[in-house]
């Protein structure tokens, strides 16, 4: 038993480690990544233009610290082979060991046939010049340009001190050689010096990207690991999830924030939708059902037990009068299902006022037939940005209705302006209303309270009026009308926002 | 009447020939939107009737076409979709009247012998004369055997729509789209009442009765 515990204990254990390291993202996918990417970029610009600046400070620099130093060494070897060739190699040995004492910036060296040094101010030059060719005849010269920054001073108190210098050697006469050179000075030393850092700080800048940039995208994948696995669950179906957010004391969000919010906000919108399409899609089902059963049991006996022609007939027309009720409940459903889904339909200026005249005249005829006393107090310029006819279908529902339920006494409908921008219509009646706590109920779809049954109709009326309602950024209010009877009577009012 | 009906559906066309011909039309049928145009524009028809939506060439592209050239034969529109915004773009594109599926036979054969009757727009007739019923169009007087109807302003254009298509058979929803402009499904029986009292004023007190009731169907004013 306890092993199994354990057991099962690991295994969980097991699926955890796995499950947080398969939302790791992995390094080549971080390095896929979009902010890997940017970082890297700007890194790479950044480091390059750096190098290009490097290049361009160091080549001047250097060119004119080289410029200056190669005319300085040519004019002190002039000097040196004019006193070499008349004085010779004692007199120039001398002004040699002369001006190796005075001149800090001038580099000498004198070699002899065999290779020793007989007199200069450095010990290290960066080649063997022993081994450089001396000419054959003693007339001849030849010179041969050194550059580098081997050079070590023996003099003073900063022996081994490393220069650059730039100089010639000049293999002369007798096997004798002589170089001088100019030490191309602080400013040399202070060009290699920005070379060195900038080369450190570039390398510096993009390791420093690389691990920022990994950073960064590291977090902006999981928030869009966060994403993904949302959408994820809502592809396997689960519409109820949403993305983790976040809240911050200040307020704002970045990007992903928003991202999320919106998300959010069309999931939520895509639960609706579903739901609402399976609401209506149950409800059609369920309200076109018992029509076609009955439809469908009415003619099933018509055709086993009509004796007459005229029972057959009769029989047919009944069944084209539920299928005609039938066509009249799908519609509604329909319309009612396209508002739902935010279909709003076409909304444009009008008159409300002149329409909701014409609805009274259409239907005053239909209310005195009643018995029914028919009165409208309806504003003048009520002006208004709706669906005409969605609006003209809502309110004609409400009349419909009305007239149906109410057995005497009055009807009246009204509109008037209510406050700025509000529009509000209603329509009173005598009859028995609806008690408070049955009203949320009969706003509901396919709902037909229990006064209502045996009389005609699809308990679609009120709800469509309501959508539509709804879609003009209203609602549908039911209340008590006129008393009449023992009737509390229904008002029925739309409150719209006028669009305007 | 020759009647050009255009409708891929086999039965649904051979239901509406058959009703058409019961009624004494001619009728003729095509069952792609190809089919249909050739044939009307043969020129051989009084009406055609087509269906929005047709193999080969859409119905509505058909009618756009045949009114690009001219062709005016009236047309009514047969179409499964049914909302305000469908018949607008119906009639835009040319049709000259629209019913929504599913229809009765009696609301088919009733439009397309309207369309079929419809008057010359250039007709310049002020007064409409039926047996002994008369009404001035200019006055807006009707009068029936000579004796003053008092008549009030939207009786007086139901009962002109009547005698525009006197002996024909108009439906309700006919009365409440061409009358009223209205297109939605009144659950009560709104224009029943207003015939009734139009009824009495044109019928109750003379001889014999003009205006009849098609059962189940609708309405029919005679001499």
């Amino acid at each position: 038993m306890w092993v199994v515990n354990f057991r099962a204990k690991f295994e969980k254990l097991k699926s955890w480690v796995m499950d947080s390291w398969k939302f790791r993202p992995s390094l080549t996918s971080l390095l896929q990544t979009t902010s890997f990417k940017v970082a890297m970029t700007f890194a790479g610009l950044f480091s390059g233009f750096a190098l290009l600046l490097l290049l361009f400070i160091y080549a001047s620099t250097v060119w004119i610290l080289s410029y200056d130093a190669d005319r300085g060494a040519r004019r002190e070897l002039s000097e040196l082979t004019d006193i070499w060739f008349n004085g010779g190699v004692n007199n120039l040995n001398r002004t040699i060991i002369q001006r190796a004492a005075t001149n800090s910036d001038s580099l000498y060296v004198l070699i002899t046939p065999q290779g020793t040094v007989l007199s200069g101010n450095i010990d290290a030059v960066p080649m063997d010049l022993s081994k450089i060719d001396r000419p054959e005849t003693s007339d001849d010269l030849r010179s041969v340009p050194i550059i580098g920054r081997g050079f070590t001073y023996f003099r003073g108190d900063d022996v081994r001190r490393q220069r650059g210098a730039r100089g010639v050697f000049l293999a002369g006469p007798d096997g004798y050689g002589l170089f001088v050179a100019k030490d191309l000075g602080p400013g040399f030393v202070l060009a290699e010096r920005i070379v060195s850092v900038v080369w450190f700080g570039s390398l510096a800048v993009l390791a420093f990207s690389v691990i920022g940039g990994y950073w960064v995208a590291r977090g902006a994948s999981r928030r869009v690991d966060e994403l993904s696995r949302t959408t994820e669950a809502v592809m396997a179906g689960n519409l109820a999830i949403r993305a983790p957010t976040r809240t911050y004391k200040s307020g704002g969000g970045d990007e992903f924030d928003r991202l999320t919010q919106d998300l959010n906000s069309m999931l939520d919108r895509t639960e609706k939708l579903v739901q609402s399409s399976r609401t209506i899609g149950d409800s059609i089902a369920h309200d076109l059902r018992s029509p076609l059963t009955r439809l469908r049991s009415n003619l099933e006996n018509a055709s086993l037990h009509a004796k007459t022609e005229e029972d057959l007939q009769l029989s047919i027309e009944n069944a084209i009068a539920e299928l005609d009720a039938i066509v009249v409940t799908f519609n509604a459903v329909l319309r009612l299902a396209r508002l739902e889904a935010g279909e709003g339909g076409n909304f444009k200026i009008f008159d409300l006022s002149e329409t909701l005249l014409e609805l009274a005249e259409l239907y005053e005829p239909s209310v005195t037939e009643k018995g029914l006393e028919f009165a409208s107090n309806i504003a003048p310029n009520l002006m208004m940005k709706a669906d005409k006819s969605l609006l003209f279908q809502a309110i004609a529902n409400i009349m419909d209705n009305a007239i149906k339920y109410t057995p005497t006494g009055k009807i009246e409908v009204s509109a008037k302006l209510a406050a700025a921008n509000k529009i509000e219509i209603s329509v009173q009646d005598s009859g028995p209303g609806i008690a408070a706590n049955d009203r949320d109920n009969a706003k509901k779809r396919f709902v037909r309270l229990d006064g209502a049954r045996s009389t005609p109709g699809n308990g679609i009326g009120l709800s469509l009026a309501q959508a539509i309602a709804e879609a003009h950024s209203g609602k549908l209010e039911l209340s008590d009308g006129m008393a009449n009877n023992g009737g509390v009577g229904l008002k029925v009012t739309l409150v719209l926002n006028s669009g305007l | 009447m020759q009647v050009l009906i255009v409708e891929d559906a086999v039965d649904t066309s051979k239901f509406m020939a058959r009703a058409l011909e019961e009624a004494g039309h001619q009728t003729q049928v095509a069952h792609n939107g190809v089919e249909g145009e050739n044939l009307a524009r043969s020129l051989n028809f009084d009406v055609l009737v087509f269906d929005r939506m047709l193999p080969l060439k859409d119905g509505m592209k058909v009618v756009e076409d045949l009114r690009a050239d001219g062709i005016n034969t009236p047309v009514l529109f047969l179409s499964a979709l049914g909302d305000v915004e469908h018949r607008i773009e119906g009639l835009k594109a040319g049709g000259d009247d629209y019913l929504s599926k599913p229809y009765s036979s009696a609301e088919l054969v009733a439009r397309v012998e309207v369309l079929g009757k419809r008057v010359d727009p250039d007709n310049r007739t002020t007064l409409l004369k039926l047996g002994d019923l008369e009404m001035d169009l200019i006055t807006r007087k009707v009068r029936r055997a000579s004796k003053k109807i008092d008549i009030q302003p939207r009786e007086f254009r139901l009962l002109e729509y009547l005698m525009r298509n006197a002996g024909q058979i108009v439906t309700r929803t006919m009365l409440l789209e061409k009358v009223w402009d209205y297109h939605f499904d009144p659950q009560t029986n709104v224009i029943d009442v207003h015939i009734s009292r139009l009824r009495t004023k044109i019928d109750k007190e003379f001889d014999h009765p003009m205006l009849h009731t098609v059962r189940g169907t609708g309405y029919r004013l005679e001499a």
